[in-house]
């Protein structure tokens, strides 16, 4: 079931609080329909203020966030993966993967399957029934990437989802969302602390930077996109890490 | 339970203090050689409870009558306003101060206000414990219907939830640890007002119930007696909160964590 993730045009956006300072200045990007693009930056750069306007959830103070014309609906699908997995402990696994589809009444037993499919992509088929408290860090986020697919969203956005994990699980995590990206062709756009992570995830990395607020630059990833723990221990890797890496602390120090 | 401790220890423990607390008892008793009628021995207020049997147990009940149609009205209320006040800003602004404000006013005067409107016997009293529950369910179930981590809230938003979906499917799963902590203050305070509105407004005709009795006792200076109706007061009390506590834990036991403190004052 491939999505028909539509292209995504921002010209000029901008973005401050109130009367505070612009938090994002000037920011224009073109992704292509199923792109996958990391956002990296210090804290305070306006990562998050990036994805929650992608996401709807705040609006641009200026500039144009455009979305492609889809085939039927006028919006895309989006689903957003906070930090925390922001699971409803109260629910089943299945319960909490099921939910968005509750929400636009589905009927339970429709739903009940879809969960179900999501969960053993996931690796969470046997952990069904349990409540959020009883799963680790990891399952937990792969519960709230199971629920995010729910929707057969268009665009995911990611905010940091894997940053409080032990690297293990990491990237474990990362490879199995790249697959899952192959497979069904949304966009991705996902903020992260880790250039390693940037890079093995991204077609591109979009780097801001904070005081004063800017698109600093646009790091294009030169490898197959077929990405697996072979290529994580490649010398071709680990030369696009270290130059990513570069790139970014020569635009920074200026 | 904490991990350290064992069964035995939380059994035995209460119990030699128990004996303790009964042995400085009767030692206080013998000490100042206080008579029956000023402190009894603990083996006199069980010969009261035994010798007034029937009519202490007819008491009971109707003081557990009187509490428990209180209580139930008073979390049937206040879960209903709760919700309203949750749904209605104009409400949450405007009525929700007053809740927290009633919340302080003395039940002894409530009491007496409730009696001089209503008839002697069960309507007061279960009025009074009706008050006294209300406020305190009202207040600890909105505070919990706004205590969503605002995450949860945005998910919802994100997923284009209508407002009656977020009140029942986010606000009302996630306050249910508020509202038990609310009914449980109701469980406790409804024998407490009733008591009180028996001993304001209970009378033989309609069964006195146990602040009656108290009353009684009192006027013939058997003191005994008094201990036995208080004693049992207390034992109702902790029935109606034992209730609630596991009523939240059969409810709530698989994903919420503050049960293991139910048991334990500290």
């Amino acid at each position: 079931m491939m999505s028909k993730a539509p292209e995504i045009e921002f010209s000029q956006v901008s973005k401050r609080f109130g009367a505070g300072p612009l938090v994002l200045d000037g920011l224009d990007l073109r992704a292509a329909p199923g792109e996958f693009i990391s956002v990296i930056g210090p804290s305070g750069c306006g990562k998050t203020t990036f994805l929650r306007m992608v996401a709807g959830l705040s609006q641009p103070s200026g500039g144009e966030i455009r979305f492609g014309i889809q085939s039927d609906d006028a919006r895309p699908e989006l689903a957003f993966i906070f930090q925390e997995a922001t699971l409803l402990p109260w629910l089943t696994v299945l319960a909490n993967i099921e939910l968005p589809l509750r929400l636009r009444g589905e009927p339970l037993a429709r739903r009940r399957k879809t969960a179900e499919r999501l969960a053993a992509e996931l690796g969470l088929g046997a952990a069904g029934r349990y409540h959020p408290r009883q799963l680790s860090g990891g399952m937990k986020m792969r519960v709230s990437l199971a629920r995010a697919l729910s929707l057969s969203p268009d665009v995911l956005l990611l905010d940091e989802p894997f940053g409080a994990l032990d690297a293990i699980t990491r990237n474990r995590l990362n490879e199995d969302l790249l697959a899952l990206h192959r497979r069904e062709g949304w966009s991705a756009f996902f903020v992260t602390h880790s250039v390693t992570e940037a890079v093995f995830l991204a077609d591109r990395i979009l780097v801001l930077a904070a005081d004063p607020a800017r698109v600093e630059t646009i790091i294009p990833v030169d490898l197959p996109r077929e990405r697996t723990l072979a290529l994580r221990e490649s010398d071709e890797f680990h030369d696009a890490v270290a130059e990513a890496t570069r790139r970014m602390h020569n635009i920074l120090a200026r | 339970m904490n991990s350290t401790g064992t069964w035995r220890e939380y059994i035995g423990w209460p119990l030699l203090f128990g004996a303790g607390l009964l042995a400085l008892w009767y030692a206080v008793k013998h000490a100042f050689g206080l008579p029956a009628y000023t402190l009894p021995a603990p083996h006199e207020v069980l010969a009261a409870l035994r010798d007034d049997r029937d009519t202490l147990t007819r008491a009971a009940l109707a003081t557990a009558k009187g509490s428990l149609t209180g209580f139930s009205a008073a979390v049937g209320l206040g879960f209903a306003l709760s919700l309203l006040i949750a749904a209605f800003r104009v409400l949450r602004i405007g009525l929700y101060p007053y809740v927290i404000f009633m919340q302080m006013v003395p039940i002894i005067a409530t009491a007496a206000i409730i009696v001089t409107w209503l008839d002697a016997g069960l309507p007061s009293v279960a009025a009074i414990a009706f008050l006294i529950g209300f406020f305190p369910v009202v207040a600890s179930t909105v505070a919990g219907l706004h205590s969503v981590p605002s995450q949860q809230v945005e998910l919802f938003r994100l997923y284009k939830a209508r407002p009656w979906q977020e009140l029942f499917y986010l606000r009302v799963p996630a306050s249910l640890p508020h509202f038990f902590t609310g009914t449980k203050i109701a469980a406790t305070l409804a024998v407490i007002g009733s008591v009180t509105g028996e001993i304001f407004a209970g009378s033989t005709a309609r069964g006195g119930g146990l602040g009656f009795m108290i009353l009684i006792y009192k006027s013939s200076v058997n003191t005994p007696g008094i201990f036995a109706a208080t004693l049992l007061c207390c034992i109702l009390g902790f029935l109606f909160v034992g209730t609630v506590l596991l009523l939240k834990r059969i409810l709530l036991r698989k994903w919420h964590d503050s049960l293991d403190t139910d048991f334990n004052p500290l």
